[in-house]
């Protein structure tokens, strides 16, 4: 049998007759972190009940390590899952909390104290042993949690959006955190959130779902800068997408005609002349002149609309002449409403989305 | 300040509204009951004869005399086996209502639970009487159907009878306060459990029954505070049995020793108020407020 952490192998999930999710295949690698990526309502927590074993698949196969898992019941699997409300248990305090699951094995004492000590140590927890779990903040709580799955070393972790109920401070330091924590204890995780920014910083590689079908997997950078169709690169973060049509293809290089426009791009999908495409170009790829480009090809012109200011960077909205919305990202908020400016973006970032 | 005006007038309609209900408290419990321990305080001998002097003798004897520490102790018996055989058969009632049922199905089955108490309490206890007694119905059955000879009796003017009727009567005040605490686990906590190596039974004993301790907490008061003052039951199918309240009763109205019955009543006003504290303080009913 393969050697991945896990496997799924075409999982069905009805419930009744709503299909949750269509023939999902996935292989994780032992060490691993890969993120679940998806809107909510795509399935992205029943595809992670159906590895903790708390839902059965209608159909398919689940493996991990190996093994056929499905039918087993979750407290006979090697994994560990953080709810997404945590679940801490109310009547334990935090020593005991952690130490649940060392406890059902029957671990000696001085075993379950050491191991408690070393995971909370590792968690910078250590001073909150003794204390009851309504006595911890969010982000406590979020390291409890953590620290009593991480406690039995799970062959995999499965993280349902943890870090949900906490403030974007606390929530940038904990994704750090936690990616560091995997990182050193080489265990597979297995993150679902519907935030892609979070899904930038936290994976090794992603999954995307949308409406119960895995759209796209591989490296953040892969997707984010070849994504498959219009879905994921919109969700991956603001795009602009134009609609072409392809007037001319020499080896990988093809030129379009968007309106007014003309794009120069490169491609290894194979286009033919006339075809109508879509073609994508990210906000922070676009550069802002001063004067015309003398090129007629990958540029335009137009005027701002809109600046919403995000602090570090401004997004620009420009209207180009046939009414295309253009979003701009720009460093220097020297801009205002109504002024006029020139674009130009490079044949490298210019991205094919076929069908 | 303006405040202050705004503050006090609220204050003056709260206790405008609340007036009528401490007037009724006043007259129908804070009287009797101050009488009542007024009355503690003074000698008493049967047939209502009363010297008005002060004296702790009713107390002391209601602490140390034999017969009425006998009863203590076998009310105090009664009452924690009534409580342990209602539990047996409440919580995994409650259980099944909480965990089992969806959306408010659970509540309705409960309301169902609720209706047998509507009826008078004297005449439900008469209906058991038709039930368990020498000609009652379990009887006939038992000898139709050639089970046994004679009549038992063992069911009938006996202390399982108590018990019986009791749980019968106390069953619902047990559900309900169950139901609710079992109600408010979240399921999540039974998946970590079950997540973290946890088989269903014991994620019983270490999650849903600690849990549920406020539910059992304030069950065995509902159940253990009446049965402590309970004399109806035990006069219709307790047969011999003899609990406090009955000994209270026989003091005011055969005996006519006031003073004592009432030194009797106070201090198991007391012994209750104890018990409640001791429950409330280890028991984790704060937990409910949580």
């Amino acid at each position: 049998m393969s050697k991945n952490a896990l496997e799924l192998l075409n999982v069905y999930k009805y419930y009744g007759s709503i299909l949750a999710l269509e023939n999902i295949n996935l292989k994780i690698e032992k060490g691993e972190l890969l993120t679940i990526l998806g809107p909510s309502g795509s399935g992205k927590s029943t595809l992670l009940k159906i590895i903790g074993g708390f839902e059965d698949p209608t159909r398919g196969e689940v493996y991990i390590d190996g093994e056929l898992m499905n039918g087993v019941p979750p407290y006979k699997r090697p994994t560990s899952m953080i709810f997404q409300d945590l679940a801490l248990f109310p009547h334990l305090n935090v020593f005991n909390n952690i130490a649940y699951g060392l406890k059902i094995r029957k671990k000696p004492l001085n075993e379950v104290r050491r191991k408690v000590r070393e995971i909370a140590e590792l968690l910078h927890i250590e001073a909150l042993l003794d204390r009851r779990i309504t006595q911890l903040s969010g982000g406590q709580q979020q390291r409890v949690a953590l620290a009593r799955s991480l406690v039995i070393e799970p062959e995999i972790l499965l993280l349902d959006e943890p870090l949900g109920p906490l403030d974007v401070k606390l929530r940038k330091e904990m994704q750090l955190e936690l990616r560091r924590i995997q990182r050193k204890l080489n265990s597979t995780w297995v993150y679902v959130t519907h935030d892609h920014e979070e899904a930038i910083v936290m994976s090794d590689r992603v999954a995307i779902l949308n409406s119960g079908k895995i759209i796209d997997v591989g490296t953040i950078k892969e997707i984010y800068e070849r994504p498959k169709n219009r879905f994921v690169a919109e969700f991956l973060g603001e795009t602009n997408i134009i609609e072409c049509i392809v007037d001319s293809v020499e080896d990988n290089v093809f030129t379009a005609s968007c309106g007014d426009l003309r794009i120069e791009g490169e491609t290894s999908i194979k286009l033919e002349k006339g075809e109508k495409i879509q073609v994508l170009i990210r906000p922070e790829k676009i550069k802002i002149i001063h004067s015309p480009s003398p090129d007629n090809k990958n540029t335009a012109s137009g005027k701002i609309i809109e600046i919403i200011y995000k602090g570090a960077y401004s997004d620009l909205k420009i209207e180009v002449d046939d009414s295309k919305i253009f979003t701009v990202k720009t460093l220097e908020p020297i801009y205002h409403v109504g002024e006029k400016i020139f674009m130009r973006w490079d044949r490298k970032d210019v991205i094919v989305i076929s069908g | 300040m303006n405040l202050k005006k705004i503050i006090s007038r609220k204050l003056s309609i709260t206790l405008l509204y609340s007036l009528p209900a401490l007037i009724y408290l006043a007259v129908f419990f804070y009287v009797p009951l101050i009488t009542i321990i007024i009355y503690s305080f003074w000698h008493g001998e049967p047939l209502y004869r009363i010297t008005r002097v002060f004296t702790l003798e009713n107390y002391v004897r209601f602490f140390t005399e034999e017969l009425s520490q006998n009863v203590f102790i076998l009310t105090n018996l009664i009452s924690i086996a009534t409580f342990s055989v209602i539990s047996l058969v409440a919580y995994p009632i409650a259980y099944f209502l909480a965990r089992m049922t969806r959306g408010d199905t659970g509540l309705k089955i409960i309301l169902l639970i609720l209706i047998p108490l509507e009826m008078n309490y004297l005449i439900r206890i008469f209906a058991w009487r038709n039930i368990l007694g020498e000609n009652g119905l379990l009887n006939n059955l038992l000898i139709t159907f050639g089970l046994v000879e004679q009549p038992i009796t063992i069911l009938f003017h006996s202390l399982y009878a108590i018990i019986i009727v009791v749980l019968h009567n106390a069953l619902p005040y047990a559900i309900i306060p169950l139901y609710i605490t079992l109600r408010s686990i979240p399921e999540s906590l039974y998946q970590a459990a079950m997540d973290l190596g946890s088989n269903k039974l014991s994620i019983f004993f270490r999650i849903t029954l600690p849990l549920s301790m406020p539910g059992i907490a304030i069950a065995f008061l509902f159940i253990y505070i009446p049965m402590m003052g309970e004399f109806a039951i035990p006069a219709l199918v307790g047969g011999k049995t003899y609990m406090l309240g009955n000994f209270i009763v026989r003091q005011y109205l055969t005996i006519g020793n006031w003073p004592f019955a009432s030194a009797s009543t106070i201090s198991l006003l007391l012994i209750t108020l104890i018990v409640m504290f001791i429950v409330f303080k280890f028991l984790g009913v704060r937990r409910l407020y949580e």
